[in-house]
């Protein structure tokens, strides 16, 4: 019966649906931070786009298989292996009981995904299954996953055997460059820092976390010293403090903040700010907001035969 | 009021006051056309789906502000906590009657004297902005964040007092806990507090 958990790895979560519709209450988004990463996941055995999975960061992890069922692991490059042989991310499998899933460490990017075609039973909390951590709700009794952890699954039958087509496989590298449209305070920079912000690539710190990164690079400077009234910030909202390093938020990101609001990640990008790791670079590239949307459009009408219910 | 979009799915409506806030925030949760609706202390944000373009978001948050000031909010109830100030429970308190030069049982007169607003939920799960502390110290949020407060920890700066639902890091110097579970998930209705509740605090 169930999954049970070997070695957790850093940080191991159950994530489902994005919640949407509560952050007037404080409540974040959480779910995913790759969420295309994780659709494609559950696509090969069957399952809804945010149907619970596992996320893995950094880390890796390793799983017994309690119960015969179908899996598939999905993100950047690492060795899988199923009781000993080496097997292919994007793809779906079949473990027996006792088959043991030991994935390392990706190669480059920060998260893995895991899905398997038997029903994962997590905590259901404001309509999802997704871990917020800081409010420890959700998921796996709203924590990341320990070593000797038993994850309950419920038997589901799926048959089909299937491989991500090739062109819907992200590359993951050690810069990544994201598609960034003026956040709501950005003429807040001086036009020096705006130009440093868009063309320089900015590193990610170790302060790096579901709810945000830091970046490390060229300072920026903001030329008004009147304080804000807090606002509202989301998922790929960069804020810009008074030290002059700029933060990019995540999925678990505040609701509301006080600092400057300079630039905000194109929703169509907002999956890729989940394979940031610490030391890896991130370009922004400036978009207008009606290509932002143009954007939008191609990169769903790409994916909308693979996967019909994913939405960004 | 004035109304402007950025990026390709946000819009706000900033210069706010208190009334109208609460009165937008209302009327556009009530529509449930928006992805989301974050009201900010003088300001409402909105999220939309693709469906809608920036121009026409622009139009229907214009005309929604039209008739918003037709109506009247309900302020909802009165709530008292009660609450322990200074020592482990307020941290802060100590340190910011030295700079204001005044004792700290001033603070705490002055504090529990008035009668708080919650003007907003945000930051974090059950975190309440309360409007409505009296004062002439102008307190600021500390320049480093303490890493970890505890939840139930009540804090100020300027005129508002900021209730922490839950703990981790924050910015707001802190002067005494509350005796309450501001955020439980496991409750039928996780939140204490709501938007336009008045709250007073009662020493313990």
């Amino acid at each position: 019966m169930g999954i049970i958990v070997e070695r957790a790895g850093l940080q191991t979560t159950l994530q489902g649906r994005p919640r949407i519709g509560w952050r007037h209450r404080g409540i974040p988004r959480s779910g995913p931070a790759d969420s295309l990463s994780m659709a494609l996941a559950n696509r090969l055995v069957g399952k809804p786009s945010y149907d619970t999975a596992l996320e893995l960061t950094l880390t890796g992890c390793r799983l017994r298989f309690g119960a015969a069922m179908a899996f598939a692991v999905t993100g950047p490059s690492a060795s899988i292996n199923l009781s000993g042989q080496h097997i292919d991310a994007h793809k779906t499998y079949y473990a027996e009981v006792e088959d043991i899933l030991d994935i390392s460490a990706p190669h480059y990017g920060c998260r893995n995904y895991i899905a398997v075609s038997d029903s994962i039973e997590a905590d259901d909390v404001f309509e999802s299954t997704s871990t917020y951590l800081p409010a420890a709700f959700g998921g796996y009794g709203g924590r990341a996953l320990k070593d000797g952890d038993a994850i309950g699954t419920r038997s589901r039958s799926f048959r089909d055997s299937m491989t991500t087509p090739s062109d819907l496989i992200m590359p993951i590298g050690g810069t990544m460059a994201i598609q960034v449209c003026e956040g709501h305070d950005y003429e807040m920079l001086d036009s020096a820092s705006q130009s440093k912000l868009l063309r320089e690539p900015y590193t990610i710190s170790n302060r790096s976390s579901r709810m945000g990164m830091e970046l490390l690079g060229q300072p920026l400077t903001i030329t008004s010293k009147t304080t804000l009234d807090s606002a509202a910030v989301f998922p790929g909202t960069v804020q810009c403090p008074p030290s002059g390093t700029p933060f990019l938020l995540s999925v678990d990101s505040q609701t509301t903040g006080g600092y400057p609001v300079v630039l905000q990640v194109i929703r169509s990008d907002l999956h890729l700010i989940g394979q940031l790791r610490p030391g890896m670079k991130v370009q922004f590239l400036r978009r207008s907001p009606e290509q932002a949307r143009a954007n939008l459009t191609i990169k769903q009408r790409a994916l909308s035969e693979w996967l019909p219910d994913y939405w960004f | 009021m004035i109304v402007s979009s950025y990026g390709d799915c946000y819009a706000r409506i900033s210069g706010c006051n208190a009334h109208q806030r609460i009165v937008l925030s209302e009327a556009l949760l009530a529509t449930k056309q928006w992805e989301e609706v974050v009201p900010g202390i003088s300001s409402v944000t909105v999220t939309y789906s693709e469906d809608l373009t920036p121009a026409v978001v622009e139009r229907m948050l214009k005309s929604i502000i039209r008739v918003c000031d037709t109506t009247i909010p309900d302020r909802g109830k009165s709530i008292s906590f009660p609450i322990s100030y200074g020592g482990s429970d307020g941290p802060d308190l100590e340190q910011l009657a030295k700079r204001y030069c005044v004792s700290e049982a001033d603070i705490i007169k002055q504090h529990q004297a008035c009668i708080y607003t919650v003007e907003m939920m945000g930051f974090t799960p059950g975190f309440a902005y309360l409007s409505g502390f009296k004062n002439d110290w102008s307190i600021a949020r500390h320049a480093t964040p303490a890493k970890e407060i505890p939840a139930g920890s009540v804090g100020v700066v300027g005129a508002q007092c900021g209730i922490y639902g839950l703990k981790g890091p924050g910015g707001w110097p802190i002067i005494g806990r509350a005796d309450a579970q501001f955020f439980d998930v496991t409750r039928d209705n996780p939140f204490l507090l709501s938007a336009g509740m008045r709250v007073r605090f009662q020493s313990v």
